[in-house]
């Protein structure tokens, strides 16, 4: 790095080092980040993508807390992909993880399971801890998948508020 | 994950088999569908999963035909259906890479209350994909006995193809005729299958469509097919009026799928017109609900592997016979200028029936008339309008119910 960056200080003799340093870590910003291990068969679709610091996810967990097993997509676990292979969206959620753009209030999957549903999660995402891509259904326009990068640890997710997504009222 | 105080049961039957379909998923499916080794519907949920265990748990359930129907088409909830089948409620423990299974059979006694799907647990919106396939399938009495009434069958093969040609009709303009066949029936309990072909009248054997006008002729026909068995019946019997029903998602469908051709509002009210037809149809269809068959329902698409898109049962019979004959003593206008300017273009003077272009309102109407009296009609002004194509004035009484005109002109 330090042989490009003085290569490139040769070449703009005007320029200081930390201006160059700025220029190369701009251009090469993304490369900060790698998505070898997330097993997707096909990376490009990442290629409109998007980090995402400002906006905050909702996310379930079955726990009142956020745990690393929570941030585990279901290929990781080593789950069998269990919906239509030829439905690239939800083939392309299988190696991701589910979170939900806090716009949306209702939440059909803690009606049908309330357990497994139980919490929700109100995080923010720091810088560089992986790519998100908007996927919607027709029940859930704020759906998204985030896409770890390889090297993400639970430090690069922010925890902002724990609720008990379900009261329930009902008697069986 | 709740304990079972219970060894495992050996059965497969609550295990699918075939057409498996997620109705709402996330990274993995949350609520699902498909078929036993039996070809029993079984609708399935996520749980619980144990971490540690690595351990997915679901429940399934099997279902009738028609309470699969009445939850697709939101009529009960995934929670009613649990409750239904409090003795048979089927926990599987999968494994994570499901290499093997578990299963429990279990009353609802045994489950905690807190697993239990909540009041609202509605059927997801599902797409559906667009097919040139429909199928009507009765359900109950004779045909359980894979037997219809020919009487019956005749009423299927009239109106229903009545329904898709109306669909059509307001799709005209874009050069594609309709052809619809029917293919051979399948027992179980009594179905009906019928096929459309759209032609290119332009090139009729041409195969390709490159401007995707035939996908989209497609994709339209299934969202009116879908208006007319789901929102039609609820709007009539609400509105009791066809000028008021609301059109607006099919509409919004159109403008999306053919955004290039806009249609005038005369063109929506000949729609309410063709839909109020329609729900005629269906009246037609559904005479024998109750005495041959209790319900009928319409697929879209190959019925082993789609999802009903309507159904007509008792309650939508009873509805229509009482909307119908309501609408239709309402709606009949008497117009009382008893002068009109028409020009006849078909005339047949043993009848003395025939029709005509009405001039009304600045636009020119087609109508149909009768000539009273018994005085022959060749060589009168009548005759002369027909055959030199001419604008005569005449006087009569003129009718109009649900957009279609009828004059009973005096013979003069």
């Amino acid at each position: 790095m330090t042989i490009i960056l003085t290569e490139l200080k040769k070449c703009f003799q005007s320029l200081t080092l930390e201006f160059c340093e700025s220029v190369f870590l701009t251009i090469f910003k993304d490369m900060h980040m790698t998505f070898e291990n997330l097993g997707l068969p096909d990376l490009s679709i990442l290629d409109n993508a998007f980090e995402d610091t400002e906006n905050q996810y909702k996310r379930w967990s079955k726990v009142d807390r956020l745990t690393e097993s929570n941030f585990k997509s279901r290929y990781e676990k080593g789950i069998k992909f269990d919906g239509d292979p030829f439905d690239t969206a939800h083939y392309n959620s299988y190696f991701g993880i589910s979170i939900i753009r806090v716009k949306q209030d209702e939440d059909l999957r803690a009606i049908i399971a309330p357990v497994y549903y139980k919490y929700v999660i109100i995080i923010k995402f720091v810088e560089n801890a992986g790519k998100i891509i908007a996927s919607p259904t027709l029940n859930n326009p704020e759906h998204h998948d985030f896409y770890k990068q390889d090297n993400f640890t639970m430090d690069l997710v922010k925890e902002y508020q724990i609720s008990c997504n379900i009261e329930r009222r009902e008697r069986v | 994950m709740f304990k079972i105080e219970k060894e495992p049961t050996k059965t497969s039957l609550p295990i699918i088999k075939s057409n498996y379909k997620s109705l709402l998923y996330d990274e993995g499916s949350i609520l699902f569908s498909g078929r036993n080794y039996l070809g029993t519907r079984i609708l399935g949920s996520i749980a619980d999963e144990d971490y540690e265990l690595r351990k997915l748990r679901y429940f399934h359930i099997l279902l009738s035909e028609s309470d699969y129907t009445k939850f697709i088409l939101k009529k009960t909830t995934y929670r009613e259906l649990i409750l239904q089948n409090a003795n048979d409620i089927f926990v599987v423990d999968y494994p994570y890479d499901k290499s093997s299974y578990e299963i429990f059979r279990l009353n609802l006694n045994q489950i905690p209350n807190e697993y239990i799907p909540l009041e609202k647990s509605f059927c997801p919106d599902i797409p559906q994909k667009p097919s040139i396939q429909y199928s009507l399938r009765m359900i109950g009495k004779l045909a359980n006995d894979h037997l219809i009434e020919i009487t019956d069958l005749l009423k299927f093969d009239q109106n229903f193809p009545t329904i898709i040609r109306n669909g059509m009709k307001f799709l005209n303009g874009f050069g594609n005729t309709l052809t619809l066949y029917s293919q051979p029936r399948v027992a179980g309990s009594f179905i009906l299958n019928y096929l459309i072909k759209i032609d290119d009248e332009k090139n009729p054997s041409c195969e390709s469509d490159f401007f995707g006008t035939k996908q989209n002729i497609i994709r339209f026909l299934s969202t009116y097919m879908e208006y007319n068995f789901t929102k039609l019946c609820t709007e009539l019997v609400r509105k009791r009026s066809i000028a008021d029903l609301d059109v607006d998602s099919l509409m919004n469908e159109y403008n999306h799928l053919f955004s290039d051709f806009k249609k005038d509002t005369t063109s929506i009210e000949k729609l309410k017109n063709d839909l109020y037809e329609n729900a005629k149809c269906i009246d037609a269809i559904s005479t024998s609900i109750g005495t041959n068959f209790d319900q009928i329902e319409i697929y879209s698409g190959e019925i082993e592997n789609a999802d009903p898109i309507g159904i007509i049962d008792i309650t939508n019979k009873s509805n229509l016979s009482i909307a119908i004959p309501e609408i239709e003593s309402s709606d009949i206008k008497t117009y009382e200028a008893n002068e009109f300017s028409i020009r006849i273009y078909q005339l047949n003077t043993d009848s003395r029936n025939g029709k005509a272009l009405l001039k009304l309102n600045d636009e020119d109407q087609k109508i149909g008339f009768n000539i009273s009296g018994k005085e022959k009609l060749s060589e009168t002004k009548y005759s002369e309008s027909l055959y030199f194509s001419q604008f005569i004035t005449i006087k009569g009484t003129l009718k109009s119910q649900n957009g279609s005109y009828n004059l009973l002109i005096d013979f003069e």
